[in-house]
């Protein structure tokens, strides 16, 4: 379990020779918590790690390729790390990880659909419970009933790499809920059902690339797809056909590497499920190359190489 | 015209908005799982009112796509293969009732009608629109910590820019007709007069609400404190390290109004479509040379709270162009906190 005072700790004597350590301190109320460049003692004294802690901070890094920096993170932070390193996006001797094994974060959506939380005073997590203060009073609320879904299916609470380690390592469980739970519940429904769903949320989409911009995989932001005239993938209209568009080139963009981290989703300011986009495919690029993102820093994505004979595709039976 | 304020009931709002919409398209906020969005009212569905909508209502008079017209290329074989081009301007007609927004909603299209139809060039896309529509705007009961209006000139029962303002309570709202356009709206029999006592009540709600926000800081010489804070690039590169560059703040925003116009061609005929454009984009301000004068991320969040905290005020007699929404502070992924930044840059110049 990660201990805040162990970090900050670390963070005193191994900060030397970084420009600044990418970390959180506390956001714009007691719910939220913000990423945060450390340089200073007192930047150390107002950090803060805990479940609000949601923001994956790896997204910052491949603009920061060049600088010596440090970067706390969460485990399934680290397999948006490994990730980048094995496309290179960034150099390792470049960066310092502080590791921190997580007990998992909070869905501020979640939240928000079990009690009104436009004023809330403060936030106290208690082991399996998040005693929320409000204006209108103290609720108790069972942590996994406002845990990020990733959460629920995690399997890398511990950073696969790091460099220091601000706890001791949580022992490995079986995680409660399935990573494709929600994928396969929705694949259910009748392709009449799902399409109308589909129209119906990227209608709400507003083109703000929030999901695109959060994601720390996405690395073409000045030359992205979405905006380019010449070729001139999207036109300018503001119908679902262009916006689905867009979801469906970013899914294809990032399969076989995304990590699932979803930031994507959270992110969205229209509460529109993106990040099923990038599960479908994820679960596509596992049954088809028996492949896992962010896992292994010296593994090459799947759609990135090629290989004469595939194990699990069946061309030709001659 | 008397400004009666009137009282409609509960029961009487959809009926309200089905009679409205013999006359009007009317759009009003509808829930759609854990989003608030301004939907056209289907005449039978309860709007969602106890939560403030996910998008404020900017896009009712100024559409985050707008065809400005259409285009027909031909060529004229008799004139030597010389092209003719034909126009279609396609200014808007319909009539728009905007209905649900909070007040912040109404002064964001207050900020707009500076913008676009109040100098000495009228837009006429934006000026068609607000002509012809109807605003009902309703009172906040319950500010959140995120709302700021108070810093901005604004209250969370203000009638800045709203034909009606509606205030919730026992039973029903309160009518407060602000315009001739709104008391004619009001003018029904849905409606009756107003109680005294129910007047107080509705006062009541607005005091409370205003107390609810508490004090606002001092904002008087903040567009000079950024005039001077403009060269100070460790300023600027502080509070945009967590930014994301996204464009969430701008297009969830009430007064954001930047746009791009592109042609969308097909084949030899098209339209030539207006799009919100947004100041955080890597690409907003690269010119046709190639040249990008604002190419990182300090400089265009410079550019952003200028804008709203210096520019703005000072081509509009001192007028915010900002009306403390707080959606920017909320939906910002990364948590920027405009707030936090204008009173660091206020405080440092203070000094």
């Amino acid at each position: 379990m990660a201990s805040l005072e162990k970090l900050r700790e670390l963070l005193r004597q191994n900060m030397d020779g970084l420009e600044f350590v990418l970390g959180w301190e506390d956001g714009f109320d007691a719910l939220h918590a913000s990423p945060k460049r450390i340089t200073t003692e007192e930047d150390i004294d107002s950090m803060v790690l805990d479940r609000r802690c949601v923001q994956n901070l790896a997204t910052y890094l491949p603009a920061l390729k060049g600088k010596k920096v440090g970067i706390v993170v969460k485990g399934c932070d680290t397999r948006s790390v490994i990730q980048l390193l094995q496309e290179k996006l960034i150099n390792r001797e470049d960066i310092v990880i502080f590791g921190a094994p997580c007990r998992g974060v909070i869905s501020h959506d979640k939240l928000r659909r079990t009690l009104d939380v436009s004023n809330v005073q403060s936030v106290t997590f208690d082991g399996d419970n998040v005693i929320i203060t409000t204006d209108d009073g103290t609720t108790t609320v069972p942590y996994t009933d406002v845990a990020a879904d990733k959460c629920l299916s995690c399997r890398y609470p511990n950073p696969l790499t790091f460099d220091h380690l601000a706890g001791e390592p949580i022992p490995p469980s079986e995680p409660k809920v399935d990573r494709f739970a929600r994928l396969e519940k929705f694949l259910k429904r009748p392709l009449e059902d799902r399409y109308r769903f589909w129209q119906e949320e990227m209608s709400r989409c507003i083109r703000c690339y929030a999901c695109r911009n959060a994601c720390p995989l996405c690395v073409c932001r000045d030359h992205c797809i979405a905006e380019t005239r010449d070729p001139h993938w999207l036109s300018q209209e503001s119908g679902v056909q262009e916006k689905w568009m867009f979801q469906l080139i970013h899914a294809m963009h990032t399969a076989g590497r995304c990590t699932e981290c979803g930031e994507c989703e959270r992110a969205c300011p229209m509460d529109i499920p993106v990040l099923m986009f990038k599960k479908m495919l994820s679960r596509e690029v596992g049954d088809l190359f028996d492949y896992e993102a962010g896992i292994d820093t010296e593994a090459t994505p799947p759609l990135f190489t090629f290989k004469v004979e595939e194990k699990n595709i069946e061309e030709t039976e001659w | 015209m008397v400004m009666q304020k009137r009282y409609l009931s509960h029961d009487n709002l959809v009926p309200w908005l089905a009679l409205m919409g013999k006359d009007y398209r009317v759009i009003a906020p509808m829930r759609e799982g854990a989003a608030v969005v301004f939907r056209q009212h289907d005449g039978a569905s309860t709007p969602e009112l106890s939560a403030k909508p996910s998008m404020p209502p900017k896009d009712a008079l100024f559409p985050q796509t707008e065809v400005l017209f259409t285009f027909r290329i031909k060529r004229d074989d008799d004139n030597d293969g010389n092209a003719q081009v034909a126009l279609n301007p396609t200014v808007p007609e319909d009539k728009v009732f905007v209905f649900g927004a909070p007040p912040c909603g109404s002064r964001g299209f207050s900020v707009l009608d500076s913008i676009f139809i109040d100098g000495d060039v009228q837009d006429t896309y934006y000026k068609a629109r607000r002509e012809n529509a109807l605003v009902a705007t309703v009172a906040c009961v319950r500010p959140m910590s995120t709302c700021f209006c108070h810093w901005t000139g604004g209250s969370p029962s203000s009638t800045d820019g709203t034909d009606i303002l509606l205030t919730p309570i026992t039973g029903g709202y309160i009518a407060t007709p602000v315009t001739d356009k709104g008391a004619e709206a009001t003018a029904s029999d849905l409606f009756v007069d107003a109680t005294s006592e129910q007047e107080a009540e509705a006062e009541k709600i607005h005091t409370a609400a205003k107390d609810k926000l508490g004090d606002a800081p001092d904002l008087a010489g903040l567009p000079e404190a950024l005039e001077k804070r403009f060269g100070d690039a460790a300023f600027w590169e502080e509070i945009s390290a967590r930014c994301l560059s996204c464009g969430a703040c701008a297009y969830l925003c009430p007064t954001c109004s930047c746009f791009n116009i592109t042609d969308e061609a097909n084949g030899s005929s098209g339209e030539r479509l207006r799009t919100w454009d947004n100041c955080m984009s890597p690409l907003y301000t690269r010119e046709a040379s190639g040249h990008n004068p604002r190419m990182t991320k300090p400089n265009r969040l410079r550019n952003r709270i200028q804008h709203k905290f210096n520019y703005h005020p000072s081509s509009h007699d001192g007028h915010l162009g900002c009306v403390g929404c707080g959606r920017c502070i909320k939906q910002c992924p990364a948590g920027v906190d405009i707030r936090k930044i204008i009173l660091l840059a206020k405080e440092s110049a203070d000094a």
